[in-house]
């Protein structure tokens, strides 16, 4: 027979995935402890250590979170439940009440509670996902080809491979915007045009109730709101740098989350417009060319 | 037959060894102390006790033999610049 040490033995055991996944929920249940201590002592501080109860800590932490008004992208098995937190105790999916289940739901949670970010709503600069089929985003790629050469050009792409890009996506029926598209390209801005005034100006310009300053501003990536201008791709790309779940300002949060939901829906809204109607098209068009006229024309305001 | 001198040798040792603080088992052992949190009899207050927490990072110490830093995937990321705010948001 032979006998593990001591050492050996715990070894096997830290390098688990019951010890991966309890820790998991354990840091769950501090989170709650330090950041939603009335409902932890009521709730969560006489629970036993079973696996499917710490699948519920999670749901109820997030569940708090949601209930603070943030919103969170939807994640694996989670299930939230904002207006009754200690419901989201017991509300465990079917297929996770058995252990084993639980503790593998646990080892995927652990990127959530390690590295989380609520939704951010800013636009990818992929090309493809923003113009396929030729539907959609006309405004994004009017006002990309307009500003090419201003300080706001996003520079993802090369803007006439944008544009034929754009073009060989648009079926026969939707030709009408083929050469409204092309002549964008002799209706370039200046490039010294001052981007942040011309905004200004389109914050007072409101076109079937739709804010341009909003649209515009969204658009750019400009709107000074991290929820509005950073899209998932980019937050990627800058690592996923991880929340602080013990100190974060969830109201905060949930406030710039609400301020960036609407310039998305003036960019949105404007860009269904625009993207269906091709007289749309046109007179956006006009809005823009005649507040750039009133810039060159007239000194800038201060801010 | 002690001798005096033999005697209060015997009594100075026993005095000395009654100084000694008790030490529980699990200090040597402190996978023992987790074996109610892994069999899910342990509550989650007691799990997050100074005491249960200490023995889940000596136990973690040994396996991994750290050093401290780098502890775990989330100590790694708080190192990691912020996303630069232009309205402070406490966390990020």
């Amino acid at each position: 027979m032979i006998r593990r040490s001591r050492d050996e033995q715990t070894r096997a055991a830290v390098r688990s995935e019951q010890w991966e996944a309890t820790m998991i929920g354990l840091r769950a249940a501090d989170i709650l402890r330090q950041r939603f201590a009335d409902f932890y002592a009521a709730h969560v501080a006489g629970l036993k250590s079973h696996p499917s109860h710490f699948v519920g800590i999670i749901q109820a932490l997030f569940s708090l979170v949601e209930a603070c008004g943030v919103e969170l992208p939807d994640f694996l098995d989670i299930r939230t439940e904002p207006h009754n937190p200690a419901a989201a105790l017991l509300a465990l999916p079917a297929h996770l009440t058995r252990d084993e289940d639980a503790l593998a739901a646990l080892d995927e949670c652990r990127w959530t509670l390690e590295a989380f970010h609520p939704i951010v709503y800013g636009l990818t600069h992929e090309i493809e996902p923003l113009f396929d089929g030729g539907r959609q985003n006309l405004l994004l790629l009017l006002l990309w080809a307009l500003a090419d050469q201003t300080t706001w050009s996003p520079g993802a792409a090369d803007i006439q491979d944008v544009i034929d890009y754009a073009l060989s996506e648009l079926s026969a029926e939707r030709q009408a915007f083929a050469e409204r598209i092309v002549r964008l390209r002799d209706q370039r801005w200046p490039g010294d045009l001052p981007m942040d005034e011309l905004a200004r100006q389109l914050d007072q310009v409101i076109y079937r109730e739709l804010n341009l300053g909003k649209a515009v501003r969204y658009a750019f990536a400009a709107t000074g709101l991290h929820f509005a201008d950073l899209s998932l791709e980019e937050l990627d790309e800058m690592g996923w740098t991880g929340m602080d779940w013990y100190s974060v300002d969830f109201a905060t949060i949930a406030a710039e989350q609400a301020e960036a939901r609407d310039f998305l829906q003036h960019y949105y809204d404007l860009d269904n417009l625009v993207s269906a109607q091709p007289e749309v098209f046109d007179e956006v068009v006009a809005l823009l060319t005649e507040a750039v006229a009133r810039l060159e024309t007239s000194p800038p305001t201060s801010a | 037959m002690t001798t005096p001198n033999q005697d209060c040798q015997y009594h100075a040792l026993i005095a000395l060894l009654g100084e000694l603080p008790a030490q529980p088992i699990a200090t040597h052992n402190p996978l023992a102390l987790l074996r109610p949190l892994f069999d899910g009899s342990m509550t989650i207050e007691v799990a997050l006790s100074p005491a249960i927490q200490e023995a889940i990072a000596a136990c973690e110490q040994l396996a991994y033999q750290r050093d401290g830093k780098g502890r775990s995937l989330c100590e790694r990321l708080n190192d990691l610049p912020a996303i630069p705010a232009i309205h402070a948001i406490d966390g990020w």
